[in-house]
């Protein structure tokens, strides 16, 4: 009996040390690639604000406030959370703001613009060549285009299912919400 | 002018159900002027329809249709925008074929699937999809298509921000923004051209006129909808995400990401000229939202798909 047991511990200690790897490792690896970090690749987001702001201690209203802060104060971008961005200035405090108040420049850090803030991905297995050089569309291809009826019938091959896309929904913690709409504010 | 060039003849069946639309709007306003000369659309060079038989077909159905509509003064009907906003994106996804990644095709679709069953138009054909250019972009159109460029869908950092832009779109169509434009084109002078078209089509002699007045559908993407419909679609995008469940700050989010994209990046430079710039949009919208949604921000950010998503991606 002592032997069955210490086996069967044995093999649960190597499930489990196995299973933690697993976690681990995939944990890693979403930590690594999550869009959501930002900065990426030791890049900054730089903004600045478009109105006087309170820097505040939490993401709250009301929580209490660290410091004032006057428009266009330069700041770098920690986070996003909820309405508030986690900021910290170049006298180094930190703190959060409303993220309604931060504006960015068109001055992205590092050569070409966009891929400062965001992970590029590889497009899938497919194989699909991402294109040498990076490049627009323009209106000039866009107004001499052809109608591709290929395209239009594959497009609608990839419609979801309204059934799976509610169940996914909700796998993925998504609940409607009764909001009210948003009138245009006239200055 | 005699049509020579079958690339061309071929994208003048386009915008079918815009002559539609634009015929109905002179039956309306009879005293538009139908017969000014000068105002064709500027800057095409189009000849003829050579022998693109099956082209030729399609641009006498377009204008049947037009006649159809100019004589009951009925307004475009569901299928008419379907059909129309199906040639569009046929015309986009030409220039950018959809990303052959059916992973990604299908996550887009979920969730913008999901986004679309929230808003006043659930039971449109609903159709999302990834087209492969490194564009940052997304375009909507009439009946329920939404396309995001992969420059756009990269630059996600949330699922909150892809819901924003997704109901952003979603709200230009639901608010029937597109079909609109076209209605209310009042002063285009792609309308004029149009209507003169038609009403010169009865001789055969002008069909070059309507071929380039046919060419207008696409100047709703090329040159932009009106601002305050951006405007509007942003105050709209914010709700209907908040609507089906996320943090509607995600499309501030993206707003933010756009601003800091410098304007002389090819990959913005079609949004920018069709947009009002993202700093104004971020202003307006911070008027209208003031603190009203903050009891929604804790809606959903992220989700394991979309970690799934970027992670196996990487």
């Amino acid at each position: 009996m002592n032997h069955v047991n210490l086996n069967k511990i044995r093999y649960l200690t190597r499930d489990a040390i196995a299973l933690m790897l697993t976690v681990l490792l995939s944990a890693n690896a979403l930590a690594d690639s999550s869009p959501e970090m930002s900065p990426v690749d030791g890049e900054t987001e730089m903004a600045s604000l478009s109105r006087d702001s309170d820097l505040m201690e939490k993401p709250e209203t009301g929580a209490k406030v660290v410091t004032k802060l006057k428009a266009k104060t330069e700041v770098q971008v920690i986070n996003r959370s909820g309405a508030w961005a986690e900021i910290s200035t170049k006298d180094s405090q930190q703190g959060y703001v409303r993220l309604l108040n931060l504006r960015t420049t068109g001055q992205a850090r590092g050569k070409t613009g966009i891929n400062t803030l965001v992970k590029s991905f590889k497009t899938g297995s497919s194989g699909q060549s991402v294109a040498t050089g990076v490049k627009g569309m323009s209106s000039e291809e866009l107004k001499s285009s052809e109608v591709d009826d290929e395209q239009v019938k594959q497009l609608a091959s990839l419609q979801a299912n309204v059934k799976e896309a509610k169940k996914e929904a909700k796998t993925n913690g998504l609940k409607t919400q009764k909001v009210p709409e948003l009138d245009k504010k006239e200055k | 002018m005699k049509i020579k060039n079958f690339k061309h003849a071929k994208y003048l069946v386009l915008p079918a159900f815009l002559t539609s639309a634009l015929i109905a709007t002179a039956q309306e306003k009879p005293s538009s002027t139908l017969h000014d000369d000068g105002m064709l659309v500027a800057g095409f060079e189009l000849s003829g329809f050579g022998n693109a038989d099956k082209n030729s077909k399609r641009l006498q159905s377009a204008f049947d249709v037009g006649k159809k509509f100019a004589k009951s003064k009925k307004d475009i009907t569901p299928e008419d925008e379907a059909k129309m906003g199906e040639e569009l994106a046929g015309q986009i996804m030409h220039t950018a074929p959809l990303l052959e990644d059916k992973e990604i095709q299908s996550y887009v679709n979920n969730v913008g699937t999901w986004i679309a069953l929230q808003s006043d138009a659930p039971d449109l054909s609903w159709r999302f999809g990834v087209i492969n250019t490194d564009d940052v972009n997304a375009f909507s159109m009439p009946g329920g298509i939404v396309l995001i460029t992969r420059g756009m869908f990269e630059s996600m950092r949330t699922e909150a921000e892809l819901a924003g832009v997704l109901a952003h779109e979603i709200t230009h169509v639901v608010e029937k923004h597109q079909v609109n434009q076209i209605k209310k084109a009042a002063g285009n002078e792609w309308k004029a051209s149009l209507i003169q078209a038609v009403a010169e089509e009865k001789d055969n002699k002008d069909s070059e006129k309507a071929a380039n007045a046919l060419t207008a559908g696409m100047e709703i993407y090329t040159r932009g909808l009106d601002k305050e419909d951006e405007f509007a679609a942003d105050r709209g995008g914010v709700v209907l995400a908040a609507k089906a469940g996320y943090n509607p700050y995600g499309l501030v989010g993206v707003l933010q990401t756009l601003g800091d994209i410098s304007a002389k990046d090819s990959r913005v430079a079609l949004m920018f000229s069709t947009h009002p710039s993202p700093v104004d949009r971020q202003d307006k919208l911070a008027d209208a939202m003031g603190t009203k949604l903050d009891k929604f921000a804790d809606g959903v950010d992220n989700t394991e798909r979309f970690e799934v998503m970027f992670a196996v991606a990487e």
